[in-house]
């Protein structure tokens, strides 16, 4: 039981983040993609935008394996 | 660098121009035109109608120009290409004349005879299958003289209604036409309608309504017997393709030839057109000129001899350096030649302020060792190794500069693949036996994760050492104060932890706590309440380096992946295959996102701590060379 709750934390953990982090890329690459068509000049800071979210899925991704340490 | 105000007459300004042109050293800058100025009757400078005229005769050169160079291949050869001086004198309706005169009409003549073979090329097989057709019949065609012919394909249940159709055209136009059907294959028809010419559109109309599909036979074919029209068919379709070769060399033939000439047009419109352009800067009274902009100090004495030379004593140089504000002087970036690649990835941030710290040695050091750190495997680090020695080689100083940072990434990795014992995953283990000198980042993670945190703290300590000495140049002394407390914070924070996980003796716990006291007091008085949380914000950005561990484990567990599903298969090529899809998918995402990562850690954890954006650009008004305009192709 305490596995199984372990196993499921550490999927939500990454999971909940990984969605967060998909929504907040969507919504910003959608915009930049809209700003690369009018100034193509600014793409390389679009993309740079674009990964700033990846920390939050990152994080959850360190503490998702962590949580399976626990379990193992 | 030196702000400067050039006055010389104003019937000199045009050499004046030139002179700067040739230069290539002024950072020009638009002078303010305040009310007093107008008062006193200076104004801005204004082009006269020629200059007016010359303006519009170049922007029009340069489109045409354009419209030529966009029909040339995309790679040319840069080597070979000069710039030829005998045009350096000819005006714009001499240098027009030369491309609307010579140049384009032979060009397009080149172009329309390939793009009107490759139509007809494209129209024989269908011609043929058409007249194939009647031939099986063992009919000939005799249409009338000068009727033109229409042949229409179309579904076999539809082939009673062609005679309807010509019909009620018959009855519609007053005309005599002529039809002959047969079958196209086993399930379309081919009608030839004869007509005559005057009608077409009327028949035009009426086909479109009806969805048929058309083919117009040139009248040529017609003329002649059905066999003998086929056989000149095929004997075009085989000439046909040696046409086009001949004519693609003439093409390639006429390029190498003229290739000269078109840049050295476009490099001359180029540069006159930013001459007259650049007037609008300057600023006129009654008898002189103005012109204000920036220089190396250094180059100031060269201007000046520059100057004199062909202007004698007809000039002013006034050197308003200490009136400025730091925050308007354009930067320069000077890096020995091995860093320059590094300044195209700052090109994302503006350049730093004047007189403030440049990070591109910096980003040189630490970018690659992020780089290898995340990555880190052998087999990876040669194909990056490969790739980047083919970049090098490169015409454009783009290309070549991504190579030099692709070479200094590719043996960062290959190094930390040693350290890790990784070649392509866990191959390296399996196979070479390679030890993991430092651990096995597949099983190692709270290693993995120390180290990464232990990279964080580095460079983020660094970052505010940085900071400090950047503040203490400044005289900014609560700056100063400011970061010293976030790192005696940082520091305390770390000695409580350290003391509460029995990391270090339980005697470090009461000095930690009253550190952090003392930073937290020092802190609200420099910032205010809030002023406590940068010790956070700190450790947020320390964490942030984790992503480190984060990347390089997925890219090693990919790997692995893609070596299991390989050897799942029971056929060694098959598995192969599909460990080398795997792999090719690992190699493209671990190019894009270390990089991106790798950045992002420069950019908000590292340079928010010392690095001043905000800067404007050194851009010196200077003739652009042949060489750099092919490139820009």
């Amino acid at each position: 039981m305490h596995t199984l709750a372990l196993a499921i934390g550490a999927a939500l953990a990454v999971g909940l983040c990984a969605l967060g982090t998909g929504y907040a890329q969507g919504k910003i690459g959608s915009a930049g993609m809209g700003a690369i068509a009018e100034k193509p000049e600014v793409a390389g800071s679009v993309i740079v935008g674009i990964a700033i979210p990846e920390t939050a899925v990152i994080l959850g991704f360190v503490v998702a394996t962590m949580i399976i340490l626990l379990v193992k | 660098m030196s702000k400067i105000k050039l006055f010389v007459l104003k019937e000199d300004i045009s050499c004046a121009i030139g002179i700067l042109h040739d230069a290539g050293l002024l950072h020009v800058e638009q002078i303010h035109l305040s009310k007093i100025m107008e008062q006193r009757g200076v104004l801005r400078v204004v082009l006269s109608p020629e200059e007016e005229k010359e303006r519009l005769n170049y922007e029009t050169l340069l489109k045409e120009l354009n419209e030529l160079i966009s029909l040339l291949p995309k790679s040319l050869p840069v080597e070979g290409i000069e710039f030829m001086q005998r045009l350096k004198e000819n005006s714009s309706g001499e240098l027009s004349n030369i491309v609307s005169g010579e140049l384009k009409p032979k060009f397009r003549s080149f172009t329309k005879e390939i793009a009107s073979l490759k139509e007809e090329l494209k129209s024989l097989p269908q011609y043929k299958q058409v007249l194939e057709s009647f031939q099986v019949l063992k009919r000939e065609l005799k249409p009338k003289q000068d009727y033109a012919c229409l042949a229409l394909i179309f579904d076999k249940s539809y082939e009673k209604d062609m005679q309807i159709f010509k019909r009620h055209m018959e009855d519609k136009t007053k005309a005599s036409l002529e039809l002959y059907t047969a079958a196209l294959d086993s399930k379309k028809i081919v009608s030839l309608l004869f007509y005559p010419p005057q009608i077409f559109r009327q028949i035009d109309e009426e086909i479109f309504k009806k969805g048929t599909k058309k083919l117009e036979l040139p009248r040529n074919l017609l003329s002649q017997p059905l066999n003998e029209a086929i056989k000149y068919i095929e004997s075009r379709l085989k000439e046909i393709p040696q046409a086009v070769e001949v004519l693609n060399r003439a093409i390639d033939k006429f390029i190498k030839e003229n290739l000269s000439l078109i840049y050295t047009l476009k490099t001359t419109a180029l540069n006159r057109l930013e001459e007259i352009q650049v007037r609008a800067n300057f600023l006129e009274s009654k008898y002189t000129a103005v012109i204000s902009g920036w220089l190396p100090t250094k180059d100031l004495k060269r201007l000046n001899q520059d100057l004199e030379k062909s202007l004698g004593e007809n000039f002013i140089i006034y050197d308003r350096t200490r009136f400025v504000n730091k925050r308007d002087i354009p930067v320069l970036l000077e890096n020995p030649l091995a860093l320059k690649p590094y300044e195209l990835l700052l090109r994302l941030l503006s350049p730093p302020r004047y007189g403030t710290m440049d990070a591109t040695s910096l980003l040189s050091l630490f970018f690659p060792l992020f780089f290898g750190l995340i990555v880190g495997d052998i087999g990876y680090g040669l194909i990056f190794l490969v790739t980047s020695l083919c970049l090098k080689k490169s015409p454009k100083f783009f290309i070549r500069s991504i190579g030099s940072i692709l070479f200094a990434v590719s043996l960062s990795t290959i190094f930390f693949g040693f350290l890790y014992g990784e070649l392509l995953g866990n191959l390296g283990k399996d196979y070479l036996k390679l030890p993991h000198i430092l651990f096995n980042r597949h099983e190692s993670i709270i290693p993995f994760l120390i180290l990464a945190v232990s990279v964080g703290v580095f460079h983020i300590v660094l970052g505010f050492l940085l900071g400090i000495i950047e503040s203490w140049r400044k005289r900014h002394k609560k700056e100063v104060m400011e970061k010293i407390s976030i790192l005696a914070g940082l520091a305390g924070l770390f000695l409580l932890v350290a003391s509460i996980m029995k990391i270090l003796p339980s005697g470090f716990l009461p000095p930690s706590i009253v550190l952090l006291v003392v930073v937290t007091i020092l802190l609200i008085f420099l910032r205010g309440f809030l002023g406590p949380l940068e010790i956070i914000s700190a450790v947020a950005n320390i964490l942030s380096y984790t992503r480190i561990m984060a990347l390089g484990l997925a890219g090693v567990m990919m790997a692995n992946i893609a070596n299991h599903i390989g050897g799942l298969s029971e056929n060694i090529f098959i598995g192969v295959i599909l460990a080398s899809l795997l792999h090719a998918l690992n190699l493209i995402l671990s190019v894009f996102s270390p990089t991106i990562q790798s950045l992002r850690l420069h950019y908000v954890e590292f340079f928010s701590k010392f690095y001043e954006p905000g800067g404007k650009k050194y851009n010196p008004f200077r003739k652009m060379e042949v060489r750099e305009c092919i490139l820009l192709h």
